[in-house]
């Protein structure tokens, strides 16, 4: 009989090299990314272009262009698109993001032909037909509608909203009025000005053999382009403070709280990133084992880092018994406060230190995850090395680093709270 | 295809290989045979309670999550209707440590109060976030006992109401255990770079001094064959009206399974599906619309869901919606179009083998219904649907006797 009480030897992960891709210049100058290693006989293929919202002379545009893509071209109506996508399993997304929009196929590999033809007819002769854009935008202002009763909707919103500024970028929402003011006009006008003849790059992962590559090349590889130019966005230090949305018939409250943190490039990053998941990035962390495993007053509590270009964010977000609202933000602020003043056991560092490394090395098995990763670093200009070096990086954080980090960045009085709900 | 190597241990465990030399990690997955069909009627939302309380400490081991972290593992687990899943997924140079954690558990819990009180509390707020305070979030709390008047499907996983989780005792834990989580009612599977030799060794090291427990047998009531079409209308403070229709449908090992699915296909995939077509950019009745099945292993729901646009009455979309079904259910369809959602079904159905841990659990629940080959057979029963089996299993499928809808009228 072994003996369970004691847990068997094992090894730590050291670095982890990200399997390289390849690199193809397209005969328009186009790069062309290639992850290349699937079992599977499919494939994903994403077009970035330099078209997020940021580019948009209403705000309005985001809720319904992305939609508006696949409605229709000069040759065909956007039934017709659908249908032939949907008829050799391929399943098409347009998603548009503040500075990128990204137009995403899922499907298998022996039909890339019939995908790259839709493709390429579509980033040339969209015509965003009217009877479909008033569709969309009826569709558009319902979902706007829908997401106004879910808490978690509302206070992102209003944590953006004050974490950027209401007429940032990254903190402008719409209303239905701005989904109301888009005209085709503006459409066309942002589709020749962002997307018809502009460079873009291609990132395929899957089964991606010579002759998919071919197919590339003589669809997407031959469309005449030019670069555009890229906007800059820059970020202002946030007022702090406290804000409720009164939802008194709500059982539970919903809560975020934000303050931006170092960005990727920073060298505070790595160990800010240590700092985060002790405090409440993973299901071990010290608010799930306080407000959860603990007390029991939510399913859920964590606290995440979102990087935007050079900069990052952090939230910490949870629903909790409405009565434990203001227990749950107390101990939050204490939970803070212990990091602040007492340095960790190496215990606890090593355990969160293992769990990133083997949650890295878990999230880059298949060629759609390394695409995921080598796309990081293309898009947001990192080191060629940054995931190859993330887990050392990760390894040499010390228990000083933490408290540190906590000190620079946990200060309640720096940060912005959002309450939907009961501050009760 | 998922190859795999079986073997059982004297006490009932059995285990299956799935190797794949092609990655660094390790996906170890143990089904247990019990889901909420298997709870009391008064006593719902057991079975899901039950799957937090695994997470609560082990005889010898007083928390799973934290030595598994600390190897760079990690892991979840899911109840549904038919089983409660739980998995790991971590480097394979340490997977001892999973099984020194999931055979303690296997042992025996630690059956510690406390945890039973916090767990308790974090299911009643999981059962407020995901049901109550949602819009249109108690959907399939109205809908399960509309559509099933004796099978225990029933009512939800996370049980009937707040009240059965309130009242669980820690007696009925231990009943649970000592009952279901036995090595007799479970599978084991292992994915990754490993040798049967090597798993066979750690296998019998961990798992193989757990005692067996008494066979059980599932004797669940049959739903009979529904021969009225039902309505329920409820009202909540939502944006628009909305519409949910289920119907009953064969079970996900079923030889007619996949016809099914493929109708649900054709009337509610996607934006160039029948009904989403016409109701959605035709007649501009819905603001969304589409159709989808439940993979239960009992006979199980194909369900259509719709969101009315705003001075769109139920009745109206309701009419509309019948219509459409109607018209599948009396026509013979095209190759073309039965070519369509067989080509969608094959993507998605290679798109779900692409991860290591999705196999692992593919072959877990096929073990576990009793026939692990049918984890390779899906692509093939697939290819093998006619139009003449399409029409058939419409004609029965998609009666209107056959339908249960619950028509949700937006009060704001």
């Amino acid at each position: 009989m072994p003996d369970r009480t004691l847990a068997p030897a094992f090894k730590p992960i050291k670095s982890i090299q990200l399997p390289a891709i390849k690199k193809i210049d397209l005969p328009n100058g186009v790069p062309l990314y290639l992850a290349d290693f699937a079992q599977q006989d499919v494939l994903k293929l994403e077009i970035y272009f330099e078209a997020g919202h940021a580019y948009a002379a209403k705000t309005g545009l985001k809720s319904v262009f992305s939609k508006m893509l696949l409605e229709g071209t000069s040759q065909k109506s956007g039934s017709e698109i659908i249908e032939e996508f949907s008829q050799y399993g391929g399943f098409p997304e347009i998603s548009q993001q503040v500075t990128k929009l990204n137009f995403t196929i899922y499907g298998l590999s022996k039909f890339i032909g019939q995908y790259m033809n839709l493709t390429k007819e579509i980033l040339q002769n969209a015509n965003f037909p009217e009877e479909q854009l008033i569709t969309q935008k009826r569709i558009s202002t319902q979902s706007l509608q829908l997401n106004l009763e879910k808490t978690a909707y509302l206070a992102k919103r209003k944590m953006v909203e004050e974490l950027f500024g209401v007429n940032h970028p990254y903190g402008r929402s719409h209303e239905a009025e701005d989904i109301e003011a888009v005209n085709r006009e503006d459409l066309s006008v942002f589709y020749e000005n962002r997307i018809k003849g502009k460079s873009f790059k291609i990132f395929a992962s899957g089964k991606i053999t010579d002759e998919e590559i071919k197919v590339i090349s003589d669809t997407l590889g031959s469309l005449p382009v030019e670069e555009t130019n890229e906007i800059t966005v820059s970020f202002d230090q946030p007022t702090p403070g406290k804000y409720l949305i009164p939802k008194p018939e709500n059982m539970q409250s919903t809560l975020r709280i934000a303050r931006y943190t170092a960005g990727r490039k920073d060298p505070d990053f790595f160990k800010m990133m240590v700092t985060n998941t002790t405090f409440g990035g993973f299901f071990g962390s010290r608010l799930m084992k306080n407000i959860r495993e603990d007390k029991g007053y939510t399913y859920g509590i964590s606290s995440s880092i979102s990087p935007v270009k050079d900069k990052a964010y952090m939230t910490i977000g949870s629903d909790v018994v409405k009565q434990n609202t203001l227990d749950t933000l107390a101990e939050i602020e204490k939970e803070m406060k212990i990091m602040q003043d007492e340095l960790i056991s190496s215990d606890e560092l090593e355990l969160v230190k293992n769990y990133l490394a083997g949650s890295f090395a878990g999230s880059v098995t298949t060629a759609f995850e390394v695409m995921t990763r080598h796309k990081n670093i293309i898009l947001n200009d990192l080191a060629d090395d940054y995931y190859d070096t993330l887990i050392d990086k990760i390894s040499e954080v010390e228990p000083f680093d933490i408290q540190q980090m906590a000190q620079k960045y946990f200060n309640p009085s720096e940060m912005i709270e959002v309450i939907v709900g009961e501050k009760i | 295809m998922i190859h795999y190597e079986h073997f059982q241990l004297a006490n009932g465990l059995n285990i299956y290989l799935h190797q794949d030399k092609t990655t660094p990690m390790a996906a170890v997955n143990i089904v247990y045979n019990v889901g909420s069909r298997d709870e009391d009627e008064n006593k719902t939302g057991f079975a899901h309670l039950f799957e937090h309380l695994m997470f609560g400490g082990s005889k010898n081991i007083q928390s799973f999550d934290a030595p598994l972290q600390k190897v760079g593992g990690e892991n979840n687990a899911f109840t549904s209707p038919d089983v409660t899943n739980y998995y790991v997924t971590l480097p394979v140079e340490n997977i001892e440590t999973a099984f020194w954690l999931e055979s303690d558990r296997m042992m025996s819990l630690s059956f510690d109060p406390k945890v039973l009180e916090v767990q308790r509390k974090v299911v009643i707020e999981e059962f407020k976030q995901r049901y109550l305070n949602q819009p249109y979030g108690d959907v399939w709390l109205k809908l399960r006992p509309l559509t099933y008047q004796k099978h225990p499907y029933r009512w939800a996983t996370i049980g009937k109401e707040i009240k059965h989780i309130e009242d669980a005792t820690l007696e009925d834990v231990k009943d649970f255990f000592f009952r279901f989580y036995r090595p007799n009612n479970a599978t084991l599977v292992v994915a990754g770079n490993i040798e049967l030799s090597q798993l066979k060794a750690l296998a019998e090291k961990w798992f193989g001094d757990i005692p067996a427990g008494e066979p059980i047998n599932r004797n669940l009531p049959k739903e009979p064959r529904q021969n009225e079409a039902r309505y329920t209308t409820t009202e909540a403070a939502v944006p628009l009206n909305a519409l949910f229709k289920a119907y009953h449908m064969p079970g996900r090992y079923d030889k007619d399974y996949f016809t099914a699915d493929l109708i649900s296909d054709v009337l509610g995939r996607g934006k160039s599906s029948r009904l989403y077509t016409s109701l959605v950019q035709d007649q501009k009745l819905f603001n969304s619309i589409s159709a989808h099945v439940m993979g239960s292993l009992d006979p199980g729901m194909l369900v259509i869901q719709g969101h009315l646009n705003k001075g769109v009455s139920l009745e109206e979309g309701n009419a509309a919606v019948e219509k459409i079904v109607e018209e599948v259910k009396e026509m013979k369809l095209g190759e073309k179009e039965l070519e369509k959602v067989k080509n969608q079904a094959e993507s998605t159905l290679q798109f779900s083998e692409v991860e290591l841990l999705n196999r692992a659990m593919s072959l877990a629940f096929t073990a576990n219904y009793g026939d692990p080959e049918l984890c390779n057979a899906d692509a093939e029963k697939l290819r093998a649907v006619t139009q003449y089996d399409m029409k058939n299993m419409a004609a029965e499928v998609l009666r209107k006797e056959n339908s249960s809808t619950l028509l949700y009228q937006s009060k704001n």
